[in-house]
């Protein structure tokens, strides 16, 4: 230890730190005591106590333990004081014992100091020691050439080395040959310049298993300013590195989790209303990348020209914490706005989440335009069915009205040409439920579409036809794709059609089209405006007619994906052309 | 009114229905000078003279809508019924008809019917317009539902002109004592007529 140490700045009387005390215990027959106190007066730094008596001294010791040293007189120690010194060492090992006759005045107070701060510093380098062994991270001293000089049991403990194995060898004991030479060149580099080098890196564990550590190497430099030595300090952070990556996986995993979710995700600051993560259905549904919204304010989200009314609606579900939101206050839609400008109608669930100590306001933005579309195709589906119950009503009250009035009149009269009439019309009123029950069927058969020779189909349909006059002229025999019993149906209601307009005597050609067929008669024809409304439920212009025939015949065509235009035929008659129709040769 | 020869008022039945329209035509004719048609273009051929319009609203060409729109416009003097299987709805009372009913209709319905209207014929505006709103509201009453009717200010205003009217004649009836009605009604007819 030098005198530069730091452990104990003690001022003898050249010091001039005189803010430090000793208690010094001086051991001495009672001739000698003036001349030990005489001999320290000068020095007010040490405080002087004495005793005459060997055995009282080591009392005074066990009694007082801040003395910090004991000046014997080598009378004291004739007699019994001869075991004195020993006894006082095994005592009190760190306690010096200094000689009262070793030198003059100013020489034995030198000595007292220099003795104090001996065993001091011995006792502090002991605690070192003891500190370096018991560490829990792996210590390594070695020379200038890296040859290992020392290292703890936490060594042993982390690399598998016990100091044995490692001292004498060098650090390269531990490469796990992960790390490039450049690596270890920048290393050495660092620590030859006398500069301290951290970092991480893979070592090898005797067993061979690689494993991570955190290593700090610093240069020990002697009085010079030499690099002589170097201390290494590693610790083990496989754990910490384990479980860096199970967060990584699980936060990989939640965003994955998240990215995949079908509906977008959008977690911005309640407070400020800046976005601060996206997932990718949030840029899908905004047109805008996800690294775009981040940073961006929430209100990119929505149109702009709604811009105070998002505002205020997210400051107040900021205030409810969580809620499904659904339209603005006023009950409009919700929006989202893309970067074209367009808009799709959202639901929000919005939750107000607390992530390190910040507010943050999460919300699940689900496009429900597919929902909205279907609500008013649901709507108008309703509106179809009222107005078709609609009509069957109205259809149905006419003959009914006929088939009471006719009774009441029989009933009346005694006429039984009245029950006749009646009778007619109960069964116009069996063929009109009939016919709604085959048109409500139409829309629920599934179509399977297969070849099927137009010819054939019109012929068999031609068969069922009520019209002895009539004649059916089929000029095509070409195969067409479609449902056989819909098509069939189809021809069974176009040619019935034609009988009940044109009369039995009729005359039918069916044929083909570049892409479909036609049905043309030779009746009266259906005047221009009134093409467009044959097709609906219930619209007929024929006593005897139920007004259905066609509405089964346009969702036939419907269904198929067909369509249809009604014209006139070379005779002035009605003509039927079905077109989009898939052909076969 | 054109005022006929014969004290019996005439009926025109309009309808595509033919089997309806003799039926109809049977029920009447004890009482009312009955003329027929199963379209429209026959009806405008016979509406001259004709004191009471029964007329059918769904019928090919041109329908009981447009002809009733055609007398308006005509501003041919005659009381019109509308006889159809068709239910009202609210926007349908915009219609310049003098009663609505909805077929099937029974034989003393239909006289009934036609006495009601052939009464109207016989009244001033005001008691018309009076009689004609109360047919419309108690027409949706009976069509509507409750729910619809409360929501729809095309009923609700109907219901005020109506409560109008009502106390307008009120005030009138009650300038006469002693139940003197026949007079009051007279003063009315003649009053509104002038």
């Amino acid at each position: 230890m030098t005198e530069s140490a730091p452990y104990l700045e003690v001022g003898g009387p050249t010091s001039d730190d005189s803010s430090i005390d000793l208690n010094v215990l001086v051991v001495t027959t009672d001739q000698g005591r003036g001349d030990a106190t005489a001999a320290l007066r000068d020095h007010p730094e040490l405080r002087i106590e004495s005793t005459a008596s060997p055995n009282e001294a080591l009392d005074r010791l066990e009694e007082e333990p801040d003395i910090d040293c004991v000046v014997v007189s080598a009378t004291a120690l004739t007699g019994d004081g001869h075991s004195f010194p020993s006894a006082v060492r095994e005592s009190h090992p760190g306690t010096p014992i200094v000689l009262a006759e070793w030198g003059k005045s100013g020489l034995l107070a030198d000595q007292i100091c220099r003795e104090v701060r001996r065993c001091r510093g011995m006792s502090d380098l002991v605690g070192f020691r003891e500190a370096v062994e018991h560490a829990g991270h792996a210590i390594m001293l070695t020379g200038r050439d890296g040859t290992i000089e020392y290292v703890n049991p936490a060594f042993e403990e982390i690399t598998g080395y016990d100091e044995e194995e490692a001292v004498g060898k060098r650090p390269s004991l531990l490469k796990s040959g992960v790390h490039d030479a450049e690596f270890y060149v920048d290393l050495w580099q660092t620590i030859l310049d006398g500069e301290v080098w951290e970092g991480q890196l893979q070592n090898r564990h005797k067993s061979g298993e690689v494993y991570p550590i955190e290593q700090t190497i610093a240069p020990i430099e002697d009085e010079a300013g030499n690099v002589v030595r170097f201390v290494a300090i590693n610790r083990d952070i496989s754990e910490r590195v384990e479980r860096e990556r199970q967060l990584e996986r699980s936060q990989k995993k939640y965003r994955s989790l998240i990215d995949a979710a079908p509906d977008a995700i959008v977690v911005a600051d309640a407070e400020t209303g800046e976005i601060v993560e996206v997932n990718r259905a949030a840029a899908e549904l905004t047109g805008r990348s996800q690294s775009e919204l981040v940073g961006s304010c929430q209100s990119i989200l929505h149109p702009d020209d709604e811009y105070e009314r998002y505002r205020q609606l997210f400051a107040d579900h900021v205030e409810s914490e969580s809620a499904v939101i659904r339209e603005l206050p006023d009950g409009t839609e919700i929006e989202v706005v893309n970067a074209d400008g367009e808009t799709t109608p959202v639901e929000i669930n919005a939750q107000l989440i607390e992530v390190d100590g910040k507010q943050l306001f999460q919300g699940i933005f689900r496009d429900i335009y597919q929902r909205k579309v279907h609500e008013r195709e649901l709507r108008r589906q309703n509106r179809t069915l009222e107005s078709f119950a609609h009509t069957v009503a109205h259809d149905l009250r006419n003959p009914l009205n006929v088939v009471q009035g006719k009774i009441e009149l029989a009933r009346n009269t005694g006429e039984g040409k009245f029950l006749e009439d009646a009778e007619q019309a109960a069964n116009r009123m069996e063929r009109l439920v009939e016919e709604v029950l085959e048109l409500a069927k139409q829309g629920r058969t599934v179509l399977e579409s297969e070849p099927v020779s137009l010819e054939t189909c019109a012929e068999t349909a031609w068969e069922v036809v009520d019209a002895p006059g009539g004649v059916l002229l089929v000029e095509s025999d070409i195969q067409l794709m479609a449902d056989e019993t819909r098509l069939y149906e189809l021809f069974e209601n176009l040619l019935s059609n034609a009988v009940e307009h044109g009369g039995t005597g009729v005359s039918i050609r069916v044929g083909a089209l570049d892409d479909g067929f036609y049905v043309a008669d030779d009746g009266p024809g259906i005047p221009t405006d009134r093409r467009d409304r044959i097709f609906e439920s219930g619209y007929t212009t024929s006593a005897d007619g139920t007004g259905f025939g066609l509405a089964i015949v346009k969702q036939i065509i419907d269904a198929h994906d067909w369509e249809v235009a009604v014209t006139e035929s070379t005779t002035g008659g009605a003509r039927f052309e079905v077109t989009g129709v898939e052909l076969r040769d | 009114m054109d005022s006929d020869d014969s004290e019996q008022s005439t009926v025109l039945i309009v309808d595509d229905e033919p089997a309806l329209v003799t039926t109809f035509a049977a029920w009447l004719e004890s009482e009312y000078d009955v003329r027929q048609a199963t379209c429209a273009e026959e009806a405008r051929e016979k509406l001259s003279g004709a004191d009471i319009v029964l007329l059918d609203r769904k019928m090919p060409d041109t329908t009981g809508d447009e002809l009733l729109e055609e007398i308006q416009a005509r501003d041919v003097d005659v009381e019109v019924g509308m006889l159809t299987a068709v239910e009202p709805d609210i926007d349908d009372m915009d219609m310049s008809f003098d009663a609505y009913e909805v077929k099937p209709i029974g034989s003393e319905e239909l006289l009934s019917l036609v006495q009601s209207l052939e009464q109207r014929a016989t009244y001033g505006d005001q008691l018309r317009e009076l009689y004609t709103l109360a047919v419309k509201r108690a027409t949706l009453i009976d069509t509507q539902g409750e729910a619809e009717l409360a929501e729809s200010p095309k009923f609700a205003s109907l219901t005020r002109r109506l409560t109008e009217l009502r106390e307008r004649t009120d005030e009138s009836l009650r300038e006469f004592t002693g139940g003197k009605y026949d007079a009051a009604f007279r003063m009315l007819r003649e009053s509104d007529n002038d």
